[in-house]
């Protein structure tokens, strides 16, 4: 086992996590409409509360020439995440949000780490750059997708049952939807942000 | 005998003159005077007499009108020029971003030689300006445009020289910007002119001036601080206008207060401009980690701008940023287009000074002195060293 993941790590890590999920579950997709074609990108469509029980995952928010990439990261509640620095300028991480927390100045290759542990939005700003902006959506649960250029959206891996879609943008809002995902299938969702 | 003083200036003389190339024999030779009190960078001769003469006429206060005149620079491509650059009366910068030249310190009494080699760039006009952000209430005037013009013929299709300002477009700008008295947003506007801000953020606080080695390339945008204070809409950003317009801080409870959407962010943000505007930005990030630091820094301001200043200021870049909904500052008029003359002749009889060939500073004439003292002094040292030898007795006393 050890010598075929080191030999395929990708399929392996593929099957795995494929063998981890539930056989039955299903998933949601669709595409968040806008006025402003910029709106569409960078938009959260979550699941506000699901049964879920799983361990979260680590998470990075990388700084690249005076950018936050991405610029919105949707995590589980508990979920760690690296603060990389690839400049070679030094970068701030704080957040004046939620409990607050300021990671403080640090260097190029560097990595500090916070663990979010409460649901919300915290803001992550960098005070040696003021268009440095960035955004971490802490969650309850791990079904969430980040929209693209077009506004596509698909979350996986989602058990059946009735859910409530909600939405996130950075300047626009959507009524949260009613989403019914049945085994083994995709439901369909349109989102208008207004 | 040569004094150490001496020995130093002439040490230092020389040893530009080996790190600088020399001039082509046949580099036009352009005098470029820069003087505070008419804000302008000049090739007209500025002496004592003329410059008193230009700017306070019989004693009167400094005359708004613009005396001397703004240089253009105009060469042929593959020309050479050189350019002598001075202060006249204060320290001044010469920054031309897209031909590679400076920002120069220019100071009072020296002569600054630079060399353009116009073959290596593209017909096209070029901006040039002062760097030194506080060297008049008028510094973003002192700025003009290098013309290159094709080898031969005439442009195609003249270059604008409106994006920045050139010399025919001050008479919009140029009425002396006063200072209201009391609070306001025209008085953040005020100061974002006098204060040189608008030199390298540009008219509007639409940026884009080239800055070497900067990480982003160019001079910040200003008009996008409604979006980075997490301000979307109007009516939100025109609550928080309001408390800057008066000169007050902005607190975290006022901005509760207010329904901001991001109350936390918007102050935090507002936090860091005031820190940034007061305190400068020294180390501005390098794109190549390796290469030398950017050629413009933001200034600190904190001897020049109070914070109700630095408020004024914020309210009048969030009342010209662009919202979800609109804007709130009306378009400022359009300014009119201003295109290079066509043809090289044309603008030559226009711009240009007669040129000058041949050595004329007192550079030379400096150097000359020196010299000859030095060869005094050799000259001397060797007639003692000679007359030495012929002495035995005194050479074995010295050893």
């Amino acid at each position: 086992m050890r010598m075929t993941r080191s030999l395929l790590p990708t399929i392996a890590a593929a099957a795995l996590s494929l063998l981890s999920l539930p056989a039955a579950a299903g998933g949601i997709a669709g595409k968040v409409n806008a006025k402003v074609a910029k709106h569409k990108k960078n938009v959260v469509v979550y699941i506000e509360s699901a049964a879920y029980t799983g361990t979260p995952k680590e998470a990075e928010l990388d700084q690249k020439n005076q950018v936050f990439i991405p610029f919105v990261l949707p995590v589980v509640k508990g979920t760690t995440v690296k603060f990389l620095n690839n400049d070679a300028t030094g970068h701030n991480v704080f957040s004046p949000d939620g409990e607050k927390f300021d990671l403080g100045v640090y260097s190029k290759d560097e990595t500090r780490s916070y663990a979010f542990k409460t649901e919300g939005l915290y803001t992550i700003l960098c005070k040696m750059h003021n268009s440095m902006i960035a955004y971490v959506l802490v969650l309850q649960n791990p079904y969430f997708a980040v929209t693209g250029e077009d506004g596509a959206f698909k979350i996986e891996g989602v058990p059946p049952g009735e859910y409530t879609l909600k939405v996130w943008s950075e300047r626009k809002k959507a009524e949260p939807i009613k989403v019914t995902v049945a085994e083994g299938s995709v439901a369909t969702a349109e989102v208008e942000l207004r | 005998m040569l004094p150490a003083s001496r020995w130093l200036v002439l040490a230092t003389l020389l040893a530009a003159d080996t790190g600088r190339a020399a001039p082509p024999a046949a580099a036009r030779v352009l005098e470029l005077t820069a003087v505070s009190k008419d804000a302008v960078w000049t090739l007209d001769e500025v002496t004592r007499t003329s410059y008193w003469h230009a700017s306070e006429p019989h004693g009167e206060a400094a005359s708004t009108t613009r005396q001397f005149r703004p240089a253009t620079i105009v060469a042929r491509k593959g020309e050479q020029l050189l350019i002598r650059l001075r202060a006249f009366d204060n320290e001044h910068g010469f920054y031309v971003p897209d031909l590679g030249i400076g920002p120069l310190e220019i100071k009072p009494g020296q002569t600054t030689e630079l060399v353009l080699d116009t073959g290596k760039f593209a017909p096209g006009a070029y901006l040039y300006l002062c760097t030194k952000n506080k060297c008049s209430d008028r510094h973003h005037w002192m700025r003009g445009y290098v013309l290159i013009y094709p080898e031969s013929g005439h442009f195609d299709a003249p270059p604008s020289m409106t994006e920045w300002g050139a010399p025919e477009v001050f008479p919009t700008m140029s009425q002396l910007v006063k200072v209201p008295t009391t609070s306001s947003r025209e008085r953040g506007q005020a100061l974002f002119t006098i204060k040189g801000c608008i030199a390298c953020h540009n008219r509007g606080g639409r940026g884009g001036i080239r800055n070497h080695n900067y990480i982003n390339d160019t001079v910040p945008r200003l008009n996008n601080r409604g979006e980075l204070m997490m301000l979307f809409e109007t009516e939100e950003a025109s609550k928080v206008i309001d408390v800057l317009d008066k000169g007050q801080d902005l607190t975290l409870p006022l901005l509760q207060e207010l329904g901001v959407p991001r109350p936390g962010s918007t102050f935090s943000q507002y936090q860091n401009m005031r820190t940034i505007i007061h305190g400068g930005r020294p180390d501005e990030g390098k794109k190549d980690v390796n290469g030398p630091k950017p050629a413009l820094t933001m200034p600190e301001w904190k001897d020049d701008l109070s914070t109700e200043d630095a408020n004024n200021v914020l309210g009048y870049l969030l009342s010209i940023s662009e919202y979800e909904d609109g804007s709130i500052a009306e378009a400022p008029p359009p300014i009119p287009e201003v295109l290079a003359p066509a043809d090289y002749q044309t603008a030559l009889e226009r711009f240009d000074r007669p040129a000058r060939l041949g050595p004329s500073t007192g550079d030379s004439v400096l150097k000359a002195v020196l010299i000859a003292d030095a060869c005094v002094f050799l000259g001397l040292v060797a007639f003692r060293a000679r007359h030495r030898k012929s002495v035995p007795g005194e050479q074995h006393e010295a050893t």
